[in-house]
């Protein structure tokens, strides 16, 4: 009986939530090209997606700053992590709190704000921005992952290792590094995530030479929403799915 | 077996934390090869002066003296001391003997030398069969253990632990206790074990440090900390006690003609005291004495009423209620041959105690505890 109570609460909201997306998904498969109406299943979009060249060199370009960009962020964010964590200095809590501004700040400040900074470096917009663009916004989110993990340990875990003869740098190699391992994969994966799909501050920051898939959807959409953007879509979003179960099952896992 | 020259030496550790002073002129020799547990209420400083002595915090004042060797600029990575910590901290992404020989790689043991002393230490503690576990998946006592283990496997020059066996059941803690105390014997290794458990104290140590508020007040062996407490703080924390009052009237020698409880008495103390002081006669359940009726061999008999009893297996206690308004402990131990009548709840009893075991104190007014 509760069973059913909790199921009528939830399926509504999830219906909310997942509409839209099962609606793509289905339409990828919709052999009409213009009209929303059923005209049969197909397969040909996918097979159009692998014609169109320019898609994708932006999704190989988007992989690669990707790739890159989560790489450079969880290095860097898992480094400020540990440092906020085991060092007291002078103004931790701004160092602390800067972070979450960051995370906060809507894009369209950071897309502004990164572009006038390159364009005063003498930057041209294009692979090198981007990159850096995107590093900068993904650092708080691996930051904060790997913070709440830290959060978890045993602080005598430190001493420990202290304790039994690891200087500074081998108690971050054996232990702590080791140990919050996990959640540096899942902000590696939430980085990868937030770059490929990051519109705003991309659109800022790369020039025409260097398309990316998100802006090569958004200019595909604009002159209509056809089916092979449904396949792309439903394409990320099976990606998409797959990262966070595996995110989450990084975040929940003990060891 | 115990030697003399300290193998740890405080002197005059002074610890302040936001202002509040902590440890507040700590000195204490320890000896090589002692057990020597430091006693004291929550709070009053015993973590912090393991933490010094580890590394883990600098002392304001003072001076840490290691083997002779002074240990105030030294790292914790680099100091010849291991600690067990309460919450054992063993690395949860190594197995067991992996835990083991983190001390020995990090210290670069040759591995053969490593390999022998990591099997003799999972040896010691019975833990052989578990060595490829990994720590979530061994019962607290087991993980006890192996903290233990990984400490004392770097052979360090003092082993430092910090309440280990509050986290254990009652039973194990017992056998932990005698277990720790037997390791102390076989390594030669000097134990310095903190613990509010004034029982486990006694149990376990050559010697006893007890402490109140960031100072020793008194250090001896168990005997001596339980039967001559020098004032009225460890008195009152290392054991059950009643508490008479009463005043001087005159000393001559090792006696004193006193005034307790309203009635004149003879006490002995090697203490000196001025006529007219107030004075504390400070009794263990074990030193007093219960009748029906009385005869005139014991220094005082104060009227009053059982109040309650229990019994305990090997004793039986009980309180009584003096007509004076003070209650009385009263620890009894069964003896078979003893043909003893045992008090009831509202008997009216004589109370007195065994000449002689009664410590005399000056009345200082403790406010503690
Ligand atoms: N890092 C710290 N910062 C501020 N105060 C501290 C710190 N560490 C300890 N204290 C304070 O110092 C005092 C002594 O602490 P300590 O941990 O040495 O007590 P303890 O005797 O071990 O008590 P317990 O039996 O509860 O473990 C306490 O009042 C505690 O609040
Ligand atoms: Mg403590």
């Amino acid at each position: 009986m509760r069973r059913l109570g909790a199921a009528a609460r939830l399926v509504p909201v999830y219906l909310f939530l997942y509409l839209p997306i099962i609606v793509l998904v289905i339409f990828s498969f919709n052999s009409s090209k213009y009209s929303t109406a059923w005209r049969g299943f197909t397969w040909k979009w996918y097979g159009k997606l692998l014609g169109n060249e320019q898609l994708i060199d932006a999704a190989l370009n988007s992989l690669t700053v990707a790739v890159l960009a989560a790489t450079l962020a969880t290095s860097l964010g898992t480094l400020l992590a540990v440092a906020l964590y085991r060092y007291k200095f002078q103004g931790k809590s701004a160092v602390k709190a800067g972070v979450f501004v960051i995370m906060m700040s809507p894009d369209i400040v950071m897309g502004v704000s990164l572009l006038l900074l390159f364009m005063l470096l003498g930057m041209q917009p294009g692979f090198w921005p981007l990159l850096l663009a995107h590093t900068t916004f993904c650092i708080p989110f691996v930051t904060a992952t790997v913070m709440s993990r830290l959060k978890g340990f045993d602080p005598h875990l430190i001493e420990a290792a202290e304790d039994l003869y690891a200087g500074e740098y081998r108690t971050f190699r054996h232990v702590i590094l080791p140990m919050c391992l996990p959640a540096v994969f899942a902000g590696w994966l939430l980085s990868f995530t937030l770059s490929m799909d990051d519109v705003i501050i991309s659109f800022f920051v790369t020039g025409p030479d260097f398309d990316i898939l998100p802006l090569r959807i958004y200019a595909m959409v604009r002159m209509g929403v056809k089916p092979d953007v449904n396949a792309l879509s439903a394409i990320m979003v099976g990606i998409t799915v797959c990262l966070v179960f595996t995110y989450q099952l990084l975040m929940r896992k003990k060891k | 077996m115990t030697g003399n020259n300290p193998i740890i030496r405080l002197e005059n550790l002074v610890k302040r934390f936001d202002g509040a002073t902590v440890l507040d002129g700590v000195s204490l020799d320890i000896r090589d090869g002692e057990f020597l547990t430091i006693l004291g209420p929550s709070g009053c400083g015993k973590t912090t002066i393991l933490r010094i002595i580890a590394g883990f915090e600098t002392p304001d004042q003072g001076r840490v003296h290691l083997d002779g060797q002074p240990l105030n600029d030294l790292p914790a990575n680099q100091r010849r001391v291991n600690t067990v910590f309460q919450s054992y901290a063993l690395f949860p992404h190594m197995t067991v003997r992996e835990n083991l020989a983190f001390g020995l790689k990090m210290n670069k043991v040759s591995r053969r030398e490593a390999e022998r002393r990591i099997d003799d230490a999972l040896d010691m503690v019975d833990l052989s069969h578990l060595a490829r576990r990994y720590p979530d998946r061994l019962s607290g006592g087991q993980q006890q253990r192996v903290a233990i283990a990984r400490a004392v496997v770097n052979n360090p020059l003092a082993l430092l632990l910090d309440e280990p066996l509050s986290a254990l059941d009652a039973k194990l803690r017992k056998r932990m206790q005698v277990q720790l105390k037997h390791m102390c014997r076989e390594l030669g290794m000097t134990f310095v074990f903190v613990t509010h458990d004034q029982e486990e104290a006694f149990a376990m140590s050559d010697r006893v440090v007890v402490m109140n508020e960031g100072r020793i007040e008194q250090v001896g062996t168990p005997e001596e900390v339980y039967e001559e407490p020098v004032n009225m703080f460890v008195a009152r924390f290392v054991g059950e006690t009643t508490i008479l009052d009463g005043s001087v009237v005159s000393k001559e020698r090792e006696t004193l003609h006193a005034m307790v409880e309203g009635k004149a008495c003879e006490l002995e103390t090697a203490r000196d005291f001025l006529p007219g002081e107030a004075i504390k006669i400070v009794l263990r359940p074990e030193d007093i004495i219960v009748e029906q009726e009385t005869d005139s061999e014991h220094a005082l008999w104060l009227p009053g009423t059982v109040r309650d009893t229990v019994y305990k297996g090997s004793t039986w206690d009980m309180v009584i209620a003096l007509d004076s308004g003070k209650d009385v402990l009263v620890t009894e131990f069964f003896n078979e041959d003893d043909e003893r009548i045992w008090h009831k709840s509202g008997d009216r009893v004589m109370v007195s105690w065994y000449k002689g075991w009664e410590v005399v104190l000056p009345d200082e007014d403790v406010t503690a505890l």
